[in-house]
C-alpha cells in the first residue's frame, strides 16, 4: 500500500510542486486555505492534470509525463467525497450510489444496499438529495465513493460544511463507517485534531509545497517546522539569534540558553517546559502576568518577561491556577524553565 | 381566409425546435469542454446568426443551398433540390434560432456544479454517460427554456425565409410572409387577422413556459423546506 | 484599462449622436428647404444623380429621399410620415392615397415609363416569348403578385398572353425587384421578370426579351405632392424639374423611358 507523487503545475501566480512518498494507510493532508492541499487530491484522482511529474499508486502508474501516461480519472478508482458532498441532484439517492454500479446486476443492488445499511441510510433511499439534511447528505456521498471499491479514498474537508453540533456527532461516527473500509485514505483538513483522530500519518502542506511530513505523534510532539508547530497548536514560537557570547537568545522572550548541536532558526516554548519556580533558583526569570483568560477548566496566562517583546501564553489547569494562589493581574512571577523541553525547528 | 400559412409556419417552427435542440445542446456541450485556442471564435461563429440581419443570413443561405452550392449540385444529380421547399425553410428558421438554443443550454450547462460532474467522473463514468445522465437531466429547465424560445422565433422568422422559401402559396408561405404581404398590398383587415393569430400563440407558450418555471421553482422550494425540517432530528 | 476603453467607446458615441444632432439643426436655416421624397426603390441609381444634379444648380435646397417598396412607403405617408413628395412605382398606391384624400389630385402627373422585360442569368441560354410556352421551366421568379407593382404586371402579361395556368407552378414570389435579381444573379431560378431599369442595374443578367406593351398595362411612375406637405412651392419646382430635360436623360441612361 503506498502512493507516490512527484508532480509540478502552474497556476500563474500560484506554483504548485508535491513531493510526497507514503506507505501509510492514513494519511492526513493538512494546510491553510490555498496551499494545495486539495488540489493535492484532484491531482491524484485526475480530476486535474499536472504539468509535469510521477504519480502513483499501489505501484499503478496514474501519470507519467515522461512516458506520456495519463490514467483518466474514471479508470483511477478514486473514491472522492466532496467538501459540498455533490450528489446528483436529479437522482434519489440509491441512485446516486447505483451510478458506478449496474442497476440490473442482481449483486451490485446487494451491494450498495448493504452499503446503505452500513452507513443507515436504507430508510431514506428513496430521497433526492434535496431532502436530505447535512449529515445525510455526507454519509450518501460517502456510500457512494465506497460503491466502486476505491484503492484510495479522498475525503476534502468532510466535516467542514456542518454545523458544530451536527460535527461532534458525525466525527464520532466516521470512524465506525470506515472501519470496513481497507484502502488508503487521504484525508485533506486545516483542522489538526482531526487530522490526529484519523490519521496515522500527517503532511503538512504550504506555499504548494510539502512542509512537512512525519507520523502523527511525532508531528505533534516535535513539530520540524514552524507551520507544523502552528498547524499542532503550539503558540510560543520564537526565532532563534546567537549571541556573542555563543549561546542562543530566543529573540520575542529574551531568555538565553546553552546549544549543543547545529543553531535552528526557531523555537517553541511548549507549556510543559515552564513551571513556578523561586527567586535566584537557576533557569529561572521573574515576568509579570499582563491577562488573564480564564475558562471552565483551563486558565491562560500571558507572560511578560524582562526582556521579552512578545509576551508568552502559558496554559495551566484551573487546579494548578489555583495553587498559585494569585488574584492581582499585575504581579510578578518566578517562572523556572526546562531548557530540554524547548523545541529547536526549522 | 386560407389557413395553409398557419399550418406550414407551425410545421416548420416544430422541425426547426427539433433541429436546434439536437445540435444547440451537442454544440454547447462541446463547447463546455473545449478549450482551445479557438474556443471564442467558434463561439462567436455559433453566435453570428443572432446579430446578422436575417437578409444576410438568407442571402448566405441562397449561396450556401442553392443550385449553384456544392450541396446544391450534389442534390441535383439525385433530381432533389432544396432552395424554394420546405426544408429550406425549416434551414433558415433553424439557423436563426440555433443561438438561442446555443446560448441558453450552455448556460444550463456552465451553471451546474463542477463538482457533480468531477464526482460522476471520479466513479467511473464516461463523458458521455455525464453528459445524459448528469448534465442534461440538471439543465433541463434550462434547455426547455432554450427549446421554447427557439420555437417562437422560428416561428417568426421572416428575413432568411423570404431570400430561401420563394414564397410559394400553400408550399413556402408563411405567416410572417403573409402578414408584410398583406401589409404591402393595403389589405390591413387580413394582415390584422395573422398578427392576431400569431399574437395568441405567443402568449400562449409564454404562459406554458411561465407556469412550468413555476412549478419547478416550487418544488425546488419544497427541498428546501423539507432540509430544513430534517435537520431539526 | 477596461474602465477607458468604456470611456472612449462612451464618448465616439455620444459624440456621434452630438454631430448627428447638429446636422439636423443646420436644417432648420430659413433660407435653405428641404424636401422630403419618398420614392419606389428601383428608382435609388436615378433619382440619386437628378438630385444631385439639382442641388448643384439650387444651393437653397437640399433633399431627404426615402426609398422603399411602394407599398411600405404608402402605408407610411397614410400614416401620417411627414412627406413632401411620393413618387410610386404604380398607380394603384397613389389611388389608394388619392381616395384617402392625402395628396394634392392636381399636382398628381406621370414622370417615367418603364417596360416589363425577361431576365435570365448571364451567359445563360436566352429564350423567347414563345420559348415560355412550349418548354417547361422549373422556376421563374416575379414579385409577390398583389404587393409588389413588377409582379402585378408581370401576372397580368402572363394572364394576357395565356400561360400564366401553365407557369403557375414553376412561380417563385419575390418580397421585392431586388430579391428576383439576386435569385436570377445566382442561378437558382431560370428566369425572373423584372422592369428594364432593374435589369439595367446588373450586370449579371441578361435580358432575354421585353414584354409587348399591350400584354399588360402601362408601368408608369405616377409623382404627387403629399398634401401636409410644408413646401408646396419647392416641391412644385421640383417636380417640374423631373419631367425637364436634364432629368429625362438621367432617367434615359438608367434604362427608364421618360414621359412627354
Amino acid at each position: 500500500m503506498s502512493i507516490y507523487i512527484d508532480a509540478t503545475k502552474n497556476f500563474g501566480d500560484f506554483d504548485l510542486n508535491i513531493k510526497l512518498q507514503s506507505s501509510s494507510r492514513r494519511i492526513g493532508i493538512i494546510g491553510a486555505s490555498g496551499s494545495g492541499k486539495s488540489m493535492t487530491l484532484r491531482l491524484l484522482s485526475g480530476l486535474s492534470t499536472p504539468d509535469e511529474g510521477v504519480i502513483k499508486v499501489n505501484d499503478v502508474c496514474f501519470f507519467d509525463s515522461d512516458k506520456s501516461v495519463d490514467l483518466p480519472a474514471r479508470k483511477r478508482k478514486t473514491g472522492f467525497l466532496f467538501q459540498n458532498y455533490a450528489l446528483f441532484p436529479n437522482m434519489t439517492l440509491e441512485e446516486n450510489v447505483l451510478f458506478s454500479l449496474d442497476k440490473k446486476n442482481p449483486s451490485h443492488k446487494a451491494k450498495a444496499a448493504s452499503i446503505l445499511d452500513m452507513l443507515g441510510l436504507q430508510r431514506l433511499k428513496r430521497h433526492k438529495p434535496s431532502q436530505l439534511s447535512g449529515g445525510q447528505k455526507q454519509r450518501a456521498a460517502l456510500a457512494r465513493a465506497l460503491a466502486i471499491e476505491p484503492d484510495i479514498l479522498m475525503l476534502d474537508e468532510p466535516f467542514s460544511a456542518l454545523d458544530n453540533h451536527l460535527k461532534k456527532h458525525t466525527m464520532d461516527k466516521f470512524s465506525d463507517y470506515l472501519k470496513n473500509y481497507l484502502g488508503i485514505i487521504l484525508f485533506v483538513t486545516h483542522n489538526m485534531e482531526e487530522a490526529y483522530r484519523y490519521c496515522d500519518e500527517i503532511v503538512v502542506v504550504k506555499n504548494g509545497r510539502v512542509d512537512s511530513h512525519g507520523k502523527k505523534e511525532h508531528m505533534f510532539l516535535n513539530p520540524p517546522t514552524k507551520t507544523a508547530a502552528k498547524l499542532s497548536g503550539y503558540r510560543n514560537i520564537s526565532p532563534v539569534a546567537k549571541t556573542q557570547s555563543g549561546r542562543a537568545r530566543l529573540v520575542n522572550y529574551g531568555f538565553e540558553l546553552d546549544f549543543m548541536d547545529v543553531l535552528k532558526p526557531y523555537a517553541i516554548l511548549p507549556g510543559r517546559a515552564l513551571s513556578l519556580g523561586k527567586k535566584s533558583e537557576p533557569s529561572t526569570f521573574s515576568a509579570f502576568i499582563s491577562e488573564i483568560i480564564e475558562s471552565p477548566f483551563s486558565v491562560v496566562l500571558y507572560l511578560e518577561f524582562e526582556n521579552g517583546l512578545v509576551p508568552v501564553e502559558w496554559n495551566i489547569k484551573r487546579s494548578t491556577w489555583e495553587e498559585f494562589k494569585i488574584k492581582n493581574p499585575m504581579e510578578t512571577l518566578y517562572v523556572k524553565l526546562d531548557p530540554d523541553k524547548i523545541l529547536f525547528i526549522d | 381566409m386560407d389557413y395553409t400559412p398557419l399550418i406550414i409556419s407551425i410545421k416548420t417552427a416544430a422541425a426547426a425546435t427539433a433541429m436546434v435542440s439536437v445540435f444547440g445542446i451537442f454544440a454547447s456541450w462541446f463547447m463546455c469542454r473545449y478549450n482551445g485556442k479557438f474556443k471564442s471564435l467558434i463561439d462567436s461563429v455559433f453566435l453570428l446568426p443572432m446579430i446578422l440581419p436575417p437578409t444576410v443570413i438568407g442571402y448566405i443561405l441562397l449561396i450556401a443551398i442553392g443550385k449553384n452550392s456544392l450541396l446544391g449540385k450534389f442534390l441535383y444529380r439525385f433530381d432533389l433540390s432544396l432552395i424554394f421547399t420546405w426544408p429550406a425553410l425549416v434551414l433558415a428558421a433553424s439557423v436563426v434560432a440555433f443561438p438561442l438554443m446555443y446560448k441558453t443550454s450552455k448556460a444550463a450547462f456552465e451553471q451546474l456544479d463542477p463538482d457533480i460532474l468531477d464526482a460522476a467522473r471520479t466513479l467511473g463514468a464516461g463523458e458521455f454517460k455525464i453528459f445524459s445522465k448528469i448534465m442534461i437531466p440538471n439543465a433541463w429547465p434550462g434547455i426547455v427554456a432554450g427549446a421554447v424560445l427557439s420555437f417562437a422565433r422560428a416561428l417568426g422568422e421572416f428575413g432568411a425565409t423570404l431570400m430561401v422559401g420563394g414564397s410559394i402559396p400553400d408550399k413556402t408561405l408563411t405567416v410572417p410572409i403573409a402578414i408584410f404581404f398583406a401589409s404591402e398590398s393595403g389589405n390591413s383587415k387580413e394582415a390584422g387577422l395573422w398578427v392576431a393569430i400569431i399574437f395568441m400563440i405567443s402568449l400562449l407558450v409564454m404562459t406554458i413556459v411561465n407556469s412550468y418555471e413555476g412549478k419547478i421553482s416550487k418544488k425546488s422550494r419544497i427541498g428546501k423546506e423539507l432540509e430544513a425540517d430534517e435537520h431539526l432530528y | 484599462m477596461k474602465l477607458k476603453l468604456h470611456m472612449l467607446v462612451f464618448i465616439l458615441f455620444a459624440l456621434t449622436s452630438l454631430s448627428a444632432g447638429c446636422t439636423f439643426g443646420d436644417n432648420g436655416d430659413d433660407q435653405s428647404v428641404t424636401l422630403t421624397i419618398s420614392a419606389a426603390a428601383s428608382m435609388k441609381d436615378a433619382l440619386d444623380d437628378v438630385t444631385e444634379k439639382y442641388k448643384s444648380e439650387n444651393q437653397d435646397v437640399d433633399f431627404v429621399v426615402n426609398y422603399g417598396s411602394s407599398g411600405s412607403l404608402m402605408n407610411q405617408i397614410s400614416e401620417g410620415a411627414k412627406v413632401d413628395i411620393f413618387i410610386s412605382a404604380a398607380q394603384m398606391q397613389m389611388d389608394m392615397l388619392e381616395s384617402k384624400d392625402l395628396i394634392d389630385k392636381k399636382m398628381r402627373t406621370d414622370i417615367l415609363e418603364n417596360s416589363l422585360v425577361f431576365v435570365v442569368q448571364k451567359g445563360d441560354t436566352l429564350y423567347s416569348l414563345k420559348d415560355l410556352e412550349t418548354r417547361k421551366l422549373e422556376s421563374v421568379a416575379i414579385g409577390e403578385t398583389n404587393s409588389v407593382p413588377a409582379g402585378q404586371y408581370a401576372k397580368e402579361a402572363f394572364e394576357n398572353i395565356g400561360f400564366y395556368d401553365s407557369i403557375n407552378s414553376s412561380l417563385v414570389f419575390a418580397k421585392d425587384v431586388r430579391t428576383v435579381l439576386s435569385w436570377v444573379e445566382t442561378g437558382n431560378v431560370q428566369g425572373g421578370v423584372v422592369y428594364s431599369s432593374d435589369a439595367h442595374s446588373s450586370d449579371k443578367v441578361d435580358i432575354s426579351f421585353e414584354f409587348p406593351q399591350e400584354t399588360h398595362s402601362p408601368i408608369t411612375y405616377p409623382a404627387a405632392i403629399v398634401k401636409d406637405s410644408s413646401s408646396t412651392e419647392a416641391a412644385k419646382i421640383f417636380l417640374d424639374y423631373l419631367k425637364g430635360e436634364a432629368a429625362s436623360d438621367i432617367f434615359k441612361y438608367h434604362g427608364f423611358k421618360p414621359v412627354k
